[in-house]
């Protein structure tokens, strides 16, 4: 591991000298592990703001701003056998009143931002304001659209008051970080998307972290929060997120020893890292389902039997044992398998190209020119599958899948476009197919996936429409907690395996990369980084 | 001749405003709206609208244009969608990356190239010439982000000799200036190497070619008839009449080197001009491309002017025929 | 410069490597037995080395399946591959199937392609990408250097103003901003390497345009009254044609090296078409365990566009060894 000084030592003396020659070749000696000593993570992307309602930011990004600042409660990973618990965080209690119609929350009394304020009511309602402000326009403001008022009872409680009953009631009250009212008050809503550097000025945080250093595009240093309350975990050391763009070079440090941790690699990493002696791999659940939609509003995917016959026709358990390498599993449906609203009999279709050429055959398609792919009504079945460049993972899975379509007498084209380009695409319904994905949100709300309305307004690219499923959804929504709406995500399910509107593929795991001397690194599927606290090191550096 | 300098800046001026408008108008021409929010899948389409209203994206084009062009003149090049700073902080942070970078590789360039050029040159056919021109040839036809990978993974990775990536190792800047400026030094130089030994390849072939053009025409030899110290000969009737392609040479490598630096920003994980345009590009970040565009377009016509006016300081037909244009 | 004997071998090496390439290319990708698309079992067949040899059999849904050794025996085939042994029944087999034997001269990919297929394909996609690209260029900036050379006044100022212009433009930007406008196909990397590599085209021919237009042989052209048109075309561009083959020489050199660096940073040629900048970058993370996928298109690179600057530097040196044009 390069010591902190060696370069700058090492090449000062040579400026000092005017010594013209090479800098010898003997390697810098490694580090002592000082205790105390700032952990060092790798990271892709660099943080897009302090301020994460005008900010937006990836992953990465989010996780963050959650070391820095808290929420009312902490939602759980414990999602596999019932909807996620939540843990008290700024809040010490909550109640939601009988009728369900009222949510009473008390703060805790040693909650402190780091200038020692004290965190009270006044910060809640504030963030409140902002997060349903127009001129902030918050991406995701429309959580707040049941909350009919916010008011205060006193310095530590306050109340939630619903214009209906709903299964997401907490989870919607809970969105959003609260954020220091003193120190950003006075700065205009109308202000807001234009002022990161004066968040970044008077920034003050509630959690474990503040932030000691922030050079945008090279590094954050992060610092303990000395006001942070004790029960709840504080940090013993700084930790440093350097920035690398370049995943290759990433990994090829990592393994060198220069980083302690890395998250967000990909499945091609994780090969490289698992033959490194110095590195050990995690791995969690990703929350995600990556899939083929295919646009029902275009012959032939319009017709339920044919998209059966091309999921028939698309091996699945080989893409992910090529690509992933068993750091996945082959989807079945909207609901990763680990989540509580699976429905426990379902299994994915099975790879089965003879059944899928009989099924294609029965909808009229034959090979009548001897050409190896098969027609109707004249027409080749020759489709464009699309797909975004940057994500090497979905790029690489359309080569298998054409080769395994073509099996079966099905000709594909491959498209790969940028991120926008891509969605504009598929938002205007301009596609025969698309390798996309989705992030799983652990309340499986899943109206503006499926819902024949969210044609419209949602992400139901495909133009997917089936009364059932509608019934089903709207009768979820109507639920008084989440748990009651577990039936009718098993009907959804159902449905959507019959109908197959999309060819679900894989539902993969995160990946991370740890220094095999770092213990107290526990990565979940709501973070990687949500452990750092805990973290130490269980024998010197070598 | 100020006539003359004026007509060439107001000509620059002509340019960049060319410039930024193919930037808007491309730009404006993408799919796609501002990324940040775009990529979220969880956004749903009705609160993009509401966004696009308050970044004041759905105006007319050409309102939004006029807007723009009034503001950038009065030096308010807007707000970064994705960082929110203002967009001559994100370049002012990125600028100094860039040209630091630059001027490494251009002193290489002319550290290396030319003694090699002149080496090969005065020792035409000797085994030192053919061994310059062939090493030049190989430099020469590599790419400079093959270049970049290759250093990257001998000199970095595998013999630690040089620093793997980013501009100074993370906490540096607590440091005294001394080790600061060395740290510095070295995580500069294996990106210089990969932009910079190239264009010395380049430029070593270059000053060899020109030296030996030069060698052979008349005043030279009359020059040596009248029995001139060779060393006199050489500076003032050879290596000076090559100086002034060699000028714009550096010129246009200025422009080529500013406008290369990408791949190896990339690759070697460090800020710059390059990668700030890129990120933005990729988040659809408009006003920090447009920003970035015209930067970037200034620097090429500043270091070509600057390369013009000093060719012609240095060879006196140029200056005349400077100054009839 | 060099002496004409040195000058003409130099011709000579340069044409026969260029010769060579381009026929390795295009007649070499059309004879090699393996296809650069077909997979072949990727938990098998990934990451061989060069030379690596397989037996591989086809089963009745249409996989291909590969490994070290196939027998057949009596009741099916046993499978001696990376994880140990494995038998297949003799119905899963296609009907009619047998065992043969698959060679990778150059190794395989990640999915078990053919790296020395694809290194061939590769050749010709990038060859005739550069060369289009070339072409388009010079077609655009021959005849507006001609223009901005022999006009006078303001239209020869405006013209020049475009040029330069153009010039000025950050080329990564319009790299980026014309490949996400543009469906990303092959057609597109051209335009691109096209768009970006006209300039120094145009402002050479407009230099060698200014400099002949004072010449006498253009002002008796004139004098007679010919039509411009006719005077640029028929009378100043022969006259100007050498330098400008030495600029598309060097030009073809620069479109291939850009065609990789687009492709390696994800914006050229799209996968899974074969390119020498797609298999460099699909070879990029493999450099410590497969670093012969990225290293023989990064060789065949570095190779061609040695060919093409030799060239170029040869026939400057030929036709008028008293030019020094500035390399770009």
């Amino acid at each position: 591991m390069v010591g902190a000084g060696a370069w700058s030592h090492r090449w000062a003396a040579l400026l000092a000298l005017a010594t013209v020659g090479c800098g010898g070749a003997t390697p810098p000696s490694a580090a002592p592990d000082a205790p105390g000593r700032r952990w060092l993570v790798a990271t892709p992307v660099d943080l897009a703001g302090v301020n994460e309602l005008v900010s937006g930011g990836v992953r990465f990004s989010q996780e963050i701003l959650r070391l820095l600042f808290l929420g009312l409660l902490e939602e759980q990973p414990d999602y596999a056998a019932h909807p996620p618990s939540f843990r008290p965080a700024l809040a010490e209690s909550w109640e939601l009143s009988p009728a369900r119609d009222a949510l009473t929350v008390r703060l805790r009394a040693d909650a402190r931002w780091s200038d020692g304020r004290p965190i009270t009511a006044r910060d809640v309602l504030f963030s409140h304001r902002a997060q349903t402000s127009p001129e902030v326009a918050w991406s995701y403001a429309d959580s707040k659209d049941a909350i009919s008022e916010l008011t205060a009872l006193d310095e530590r409680t306050l109340v939630f008051r619903f214009r209906e009953v709903y299964p997401y009631q907490v989870v919607d009250a809970n969105d959003g970080l609260i954020l220091p009212a003193h120190a950003w008050e006075e700065i205009p809503f109308s202000a807001w998307r234009g002022s990161g550097e004066r968040f970044r000025e008077r920034l003050v945080t509630s959690g474990p972290y503040s932030l000691a250093e922030w050079i945008p595009g090279v590094e954050l240093t992060l610092a303990p929060n000395p006001h942070f309350p004790a029960p709840l975990g504080r940090a013993d050391r700084a930790v440093t997120f350097r920035v690398v763009p370049d995943a290759a070079a990433l990994v090829e440090r990592l393994a060198a020893g220069a980083f302690d941790f890395a998250d967000g690699l990909s499945p091609y990493d994780a090969v490289r890292v698992a033959r490194s002696p110095r590195l050990r791999l995690l791995t969690t659940d990703a929350r995600q389902i990556d899939f083929v939609g295919w646009n029902a509003s275009r012959e032939p995917f319009d017709d339920p039997e044919v998209r059966r016959a091309l999921t028939l026709g698309i091996d699945r358990q080989a893409l992910v044992d090529a690509l992933w390498q068993g750091r996945a599993r082959v989807a079945a449906g909207p609901v990763p398998a680990n989540v509580w609203a699976r429905d426990p009999e379902l299994v994915p279709w099975p790879y089965d190209p003879a059944a899928a050429r009989t099924l294609l055959a029965a909808r009229g398609f034959a090979d009548r020119d001897g050409d190896g792919i098969v027609e109707r009504d004249g027409k080749p079945f020759r489709f464009e599958l699309s797909t975004n460049s940057e994500n090497r993972v979905r790029a690489d899975a359309c080569v298998l899948i054409q080769e395994q379509l073509r099996r079966i007498g099905v000709e594909v084209e491959i498209r790969t476009l940028e991120i926008h380009a891509l969605v504009a695409r598929n938002e205007a319904r301009e596609f025969d197919a698309t390798l996309a994905g989705w992030s799983i949100d652990t309340t499986l709300d899943f109206r503006p996936y499926f819902h024949s309305s969210a044609r419209a307004e949602g992400w139901n690219w495909v133009g997917y429409a089936e009364p059932e499923v509608d019934r089903a959804l709207e009768e979820a929504r109507r639920q008084g907690d989440a748990e009651a709406t577990r039936p009718h995500l098993v009907r959804l399910q159902r449905l959507l395996h019959r109908d197959q509107p999309y060819t679900f593929l894989w539902e993969p795991q995160r990946i991370s990369a740890a220094r095999v001397e770092l213990a107290g690194v526990e990565t979940t599927p709501l973070s990687a980084f949500g452990t750092l606290p805990h973290w130490r090191r269980t024998a010197p550096a070598r | 001749m100020r006539r003359h300098l004026l007509s060439r800046l107001l000509t620059a001026g002509v340019l960049l405003w060319l410039v930024l408008t193919a930037s808007f108008a491309l730009l404006h021409a993408l799919p796609g709206g501002p990324g940040a929010v775009v990529e979220d899948p969880r956004v749903p389409p009705a609160q993009r609208v509401r966004l696009r209203a308050v970044l004041g994206l759905d105006r007319p084009l050409p309102e939004r244009y006029a807007r723009f062009l009034a503001a950038a003149a009065r030096g308010d090049w807007g707000i970064s969608f994705s960082s929110q700073r203002p967009v001559t902080r994100v370049l002012a942070d990125a600028a100094p990356h860039t040209l630091a970078l630059g001027a490494a590789a251009l002193a290489l360039e002319f550290l290396l190239g030319v003694p090699l050029g002149v080496a090969a040159a005065r020792r035409a056919g000797s085994a030192l010439d053919h061994g310059v021109r062939a090493l030049s040839l190989v430099l020469w036809s590599i790419p400079s982000f093959a270049l970049a990978l290759a250093l990257l993974l001998v000199f970095a990775l595998e013999w630690t000799w040089f620093p793997a990536g980013g501009p100074s190792t993370p906490g540096a800047a607590a440091w005294p200036l001394l080790p600061r400026l060395g740290d510095r030094l070295a995580h500069l130089a294996l990106p210089a190497l990969a932009l910079g030994l190239p264009a010395a390849a380049a430029t070593a072939r270059f000053v060899r070619a020109a030296l030996l053009e030069v060698a052979g025409s008349p005043h030279l030899v009359a020059a040596r008839a009248r029995g001139l110290h060779p060393r006199t000969i050489f500076l003032r009737h050879a290596l000076l009449p090559a100086a002034g392609p060699m000028v714009e040479l550096a010129g246009l490598s200025c422009a080529a080197l500013l406008s290369g630096t990408l791949a190896v920003e990339l690759i070697f994980a460090r800020p710059g001009l390059g990668r700030a345009a890129f990120d933005a590009l990729a988040a659809r970040d408009y006003p920090v491309l447009l920003g970035a565009t015209a930067l970037s377009a200034a620097g090429v016509l500043a270091a070509s002017f600057a390369a013009e006016l000093l060719h012609a300081a240095v060879d006196p037909r140029r200056r005349a025929r400077f100054e009839r244009a | 410069m060099l002496e004409p004997a040195a000058n003409r071998r130099q011709l000579r090496a340069a044409a026969a490597l260029l010769t060579l390439l381009v026929v390795a290319a295009t007649l070499g990708a059309a004879a090699w037995p393996a296809s650069p698309e077909q997979t072949l079992d990727p938990a098998e067949a990934a990451l061989a080395p060069p030379g690596a040899r397989f037996a591989t059999l086809e089963l009745a849904d249409g996989r291909l399946l590969a490994a070290r050794s196939i027998v057949r025996e009596a009741t099916g085939y046993r499978l001696r591959n990376r994880h140990g042994e494995s038998f297949v029944a003799a119905d899963a087999a296609a009907p009619g199937a047998a065992v043969e034997t698959r060679r990778f001269w150059l190794g395989s990919d990640r999915f078990g392609r053919d790296v020395a297929a694809r290194l061939l394909h590769g050749a010709r996609l990038s060859l005739w990408v550069a060369a289009a690209s070339m072409a388009l260029a010079l077609g655009f900036g021959v005849p507006l250097g001609l223009a901005a050379g022999l006009a006078r006044g303001a239209a020869a100022r405006a013209l020049l103003a475009l040029i330069e212009a153009a010039q000025a433009f950050p080329r990564l930007f319009l790299i980026v901003a014309l490949a996400a406008l543009a469906p990303p196909r092959t057609a597109t990397t051209v335009a691109i390497l096209a768009a970006t590599g006209w300039m120094p085209v145009a402002r050479l021919v407009r230099a060698e345009a200014r400099r002949l237009s004072s010449a006498e042989f253009v002002l008796a052209a004139r004098g007679l009254g010919l039509p411009p048109w006719r005077v640029a075309f028929v009378h100043v561009l022969p006259n100007a044609l050498a330098p400008v083959v030495v600029e598309a020489s060097l030009g073809m050199a620069g479109a291939i090296a850009s065609e990789a660096a687009l492709s390696f940073l994800g914006l050229g040629v799209p996968p899974p078409a074969a390119s020498w900048g797609n298999l460099i970058a699909d070879g990029r993370d493999l450099l410590r365990d497969a670093a012969w996928i990225a290293l023989a298109p990064a060789g065949a690179l570095a190779l061609t566009v040695l060919a093409c600057n030799l060239l170029a530097e040869g026939l400057r040196d030929r036709f008028d060894p008293r030019r020094t044009p500035l390399p770009s």
